[in-house]
């Protein structure tokens, strides 16, 4: 009997278990239904208030009273568009207005938003705030920055791309003590925001600052392609760590402007092949007649990487295609011929 | 009957009752973490999130790999749809592997490749390779014909080909979308490179419009037994990867489409030739050298739906695809065996190895037993009668309640299936689960384990299976 008992119950139990599921799934095919109603309508919205919204944001026409939003369904409809305008047409006057638009209309909606208790509703405001370029916004970032509560990392690194975008000069101080543990991408994003007197003010700093960020800085630099920090760049080549070194060696590559050609003539010498093959890259800036014996050296690398780079090198030049032939036609060495042949190979 | 039947009996009743608390007490627990997580981003603006990620300056360069074995049919498809993903820097690199139909006179026709001269670093050892060619269309497209060695040799031989620091390993039969290899690099660009391998959440192509790399419209197959591997995905989604790819306890990520460090894979001496699970081997091994290295690296599994994949559509190639997994798997964990329950590799060996031994790979075995017992009892009747009933109640609760929970998630947060028919008719096949489908599948699964024995006997004598389009293959 204890075990007819129990069976019951096991049973029951199961039977309960199934209706709550059947229970939960009609409630979800419910909702599903709503949205999907709620999804037509805001369609609706969309197709009738089309061309009033064309004639404010391009036409520059007066606001059409029907554009002020009533319901959650019209910010749904009215957010829908503006971020179509803003993905497909950028001119001044336009993300003005829209701007404009929503400082008057869904300013206190945003700011609402920011504190809702739903992670994903406080990260969509915070996209929003730099997509629609919310500048009144910023100042409710900036307290969310210093307030006690704990947000998190993906929050912190968008308040942050907050203040990039709006060139806040306090991004600088946040960034020295950053509130979460970002990763290079993230330091990479958000400084590459900066405008260049905010870069300079870095630099300035550049030796109190954590190890990340000076490889981020360095990279960066080459990024901008800015040609009045090379000697900053020039300046790393002596640092102790390889990383930085290689680094420097890259962004001087990128901006192509290698001043002195004597400060590279170390890294010949390197034990590092990779030291050597950003050595091979940069002589691509240098006049041919100057650079070629030094390739020719490293085309007998003992590395693969050098002596593809250096062939490229050569290769690259007008009378490249020449040189390399002849290199081809009177080396003795395997690897060398080897190299030669694959780079040409290539037409 | 003798005392001795009857003990075994209910011995036998016992390890299966164990069991089964033991399966639902960590499905539970998977689902619970499954359910916080999907509830946190319930709502995020997914468009936002990835368009973060597209700007050139941050991704990395990737070369994609593509194995094929007499795939004349579908390979000029799929290399177009590769050339068309996306993404800012990346080649593409089609190993032929001694193919013996018109793969390669079509390859070379077609984008107008013409042989070239490259010294190829033989970093991973790979049957000879015959000829290099490059695309004058599209001069990132490579094609390179080598003698047959199997697909993990052909990976082998486009991994020493590729010229990036990422590789990303492609299905013939796979379809991407356009962001695809966006998503799926997303963990390692912006892990700042932890993660060293990352791959993508797979799902079912059929029924499904796709288009020039995008989705078109997402529909449910009509085929019960499409349908029914829908809601396997699904769960296995749900209970598996998210769970553990938090924790950096994933062992699979799937071999359809995924990305990996190069100079990690290289280190590990590439992919093994004599498994039929190469991607899950690769990816458990990769998992020991992390922890034998000491190293804080991980492998993630990205949740976005990034790769659609053709499912067999008949009993005979769902039956082929399911014992061949299962003997992959099997292969994989015995080979890293030393792995389980060793405080050594963390959470993987405590966790992951244990589940996977227990639940994904003996699970079937135990299944089978409960299969039998239950019709035995039926007809024995007494006591084991109403043990029976006990043990179907929970073969419910497993089979299909779990089933029935994986589609409430996806009906209420997933959303691949727009149309409400199609998640009513998901819903109402959830519940067969266990009447037909399930003990379908155990049976291909013991399969597969025989398969694995029957294998070690005759080691060296590997079959050559060849990479035609998995579990297509007629």
């Amino acid at each position: 009997m204890m075990i007819e008992n129990k069976l019951l119950l096991l049973l029951i139990g199961i039977l309960l278990l199934m209706s709550l599921l059947i229970a939960l799934f009609i409630y979800i095919i419910i909702q599903r239904m709503l949205e999907t109603s709620s999804l037509a309508k805001v369609e609706q919205y969309m197709k009738k208030h089309n061309v009033q919204l064309y004639l404010y944001l391009i036409e520059g026409k007066e606001l059409s009273k029907d554009l002020i939003p009533h319901t959650g369904l019209d910010i749904r409809a009215i957010e829908e568009m503006l971020v179509r305008y803003t993905k497909n047409i950028s001119g001044e006057d336009v993300s003005f207005r829209i701007t404009a638009y929503i400082e008057r209309y869904l300013q206190e909606h945003y700011r609402k938003q920011l504190k809702s208790s739903k992670w994903s509703i406080r990260i969509n405001t915070l996209y929003k705030i730099s997509d629609f370029r919310l500048y009144f916004l910023v100042n409710d970032v900036f307290e969310m920055l210093n307030s006690q509560k704990k947000y998190s990392k993906q929050e912190y690194f968008q308040m942050y791309k907050v203040l990039a975008t709006f060139e806040s000069p306090i991004l600088i101080s946040f960034l020295l003590h950053p509130k979460a543990d970002f990763g290079e991408m993230e330091y990479k994003k958000l400084l590459y925001y900066l405008n260049q007197q905010q870069f300079e003010i870095l630099i300035d700093q550049y030796e109190s600052l954590p190890s990340i960020l000076k490889n981020i800085i360095i990279d960066i630099v080459g990024m901008k392609n800015v040609v009045e920090f090379v000697p900053f760049l020039e300046k790393r080549l002596n640092d102790d760590s390889l990383e930085t070194r290689i680094r420097a060696l890259k962004s001087i590559d990128q901006i192509g402007l290698i001043r002195e050609i004597d400060l590279y003539l170390p890294f010949l010498q390197s034990p590092y092949w990779e030291e050597r093959m950003m050595v091979a890259k940069l002589l691509v800036h240098v006049p041919m007649s100057e650079s070629l014996p030094y390739l020719q050296d490293l085309l007998k690398d003992s590395s693969w990487w050098v002596r593809s780079r250096a062939a490229q090198s050569i290769h690259s030049n007008k009378k490249g295609k020449e040189i390399l032939e002849s290199i081809k036609a009177t080396t003795n060495d395997r690897f060398v011929f080897d190299m030669v042949q694959e780079v040409i190979g290539k037409g | 009957m003798s005392t001795f039947t009857s003990y075994l009996l209910l011995f036998f009743g016992g390890i299966i009752f164990v069991y089964m608390l033991l399966v639902i007490f960590s499905y539970s627990t998977m689902f619970l973490y499954a359910l916080l997580q999907l509830r946190k981003e319930y709502k995020l603006d997914k468009h936002e999130s990835d368009e973060e990620l597209s700007d050139i300056t941050y991704v990395k360069p990737v070369s994609i790999i593509v194995p094929a074995y007499n795939e004349e049919a579908g390979i000029l498809d799929s290399v177009h749809s590769l050339l068309s993903l996306s993404y800012p820097q990346m080649e593409v690199i089609v190993v032929n592997d001694g193919s013996s139909d018109k793969t390669q006179d079509k390859m070379i026709a077609h984008f107008q490749m013409e042989p070239i001269q490259k010294v190829i670093r033989q970093q991973l050892d790979t049957k000879p390779v015959t000829a290099v060619y490059r695309s004058t269309i599209h001069p990132n497209l490579l094609f390179i014909t080598k003698q047959n060695g199997g697909k993990a040799d052909a990976l082998n031989a486009g991994i020493n080909l590729s010229k990036y620091p990422y590789f990303c390993s492609v299905d013939g039969d796979s379809i991407l979308e356009s962001t695809s290899l966006l998503k799926v690099m997303k963990p390692i660009i912006t892990s700042n490179e932890e993660v060293i391998a990352s791959g993508g959440s797979i799902r079912i192509a059929n029924g499904t419009d796709i288009q020039m790399g995008s989705v078109m419209s997402v529909s449910l197959s009509e085929k019960s037994l499409v349908i029914m591997q829908v809601i396997e995905y699904l769960r296995a989604f749900l209970v598996g990867r998210v769970a553990l790819s938090k924790h950096n306890m994933v062992l699979i990520i799937s071999g359809a489409f995924s990305v990996f460090s190069k100079k990690w894979v290289i280190e590990a001496g590439g992919y093994l030739k004599s498994t039929v699970g190469e991607d899950m081997e690769l990816v458990v091994r990769l998992h020991r050298m992390i922890k034998e290295q000491k190293s804080s690296n991980r492998i993630e599994f990205v949740p976005d739906p990034v790769c659609w994949t053709e499912a067999p559509e008949n009993i005979k190639g769902l039956r082929r695809q399911r014992a061949r997994w299962h003997r992959g798997l099997l292969e994989s964990l015995w080979k890293h065996r030393k792995m389980t329950l060793n405080p050594k590799y963390g959470a993987v060996g405590m966790i992951s190895f244990p589940y996977f031994w227990l639940i994904e790979c003996l699970g079937p075995l135990i299944e089978l037993g409960g299969y039998i017992y239950i019709v035995y009892a039926f007809f024995t009747g007494g006591i084991y009668f109403e043990f029976a009933i006990v043990l179907v109640l929970l073969f419910i609760l497993y089979g299909s309640v779990f089933s029935m929970i994986s589609v409430l998630f996806e009906a209420w947060s997933l959303k691949t299936y727009p149309k409400i028919t199609d998640l009513i008719r998901l819903f109402m096949y959830s519940f067969t689960e266990v009447f037909w489908y399930r003990p379908l599948t155990i049976f291909w699964r013991c399969e597969g384990i025989l398969q694995f024995f029957l294998k070690r006997d005759e080691w060296g004598h590997m079959e050559r299976r060849g990479l035609s389009r998995k579990g297509l293959e007629e």
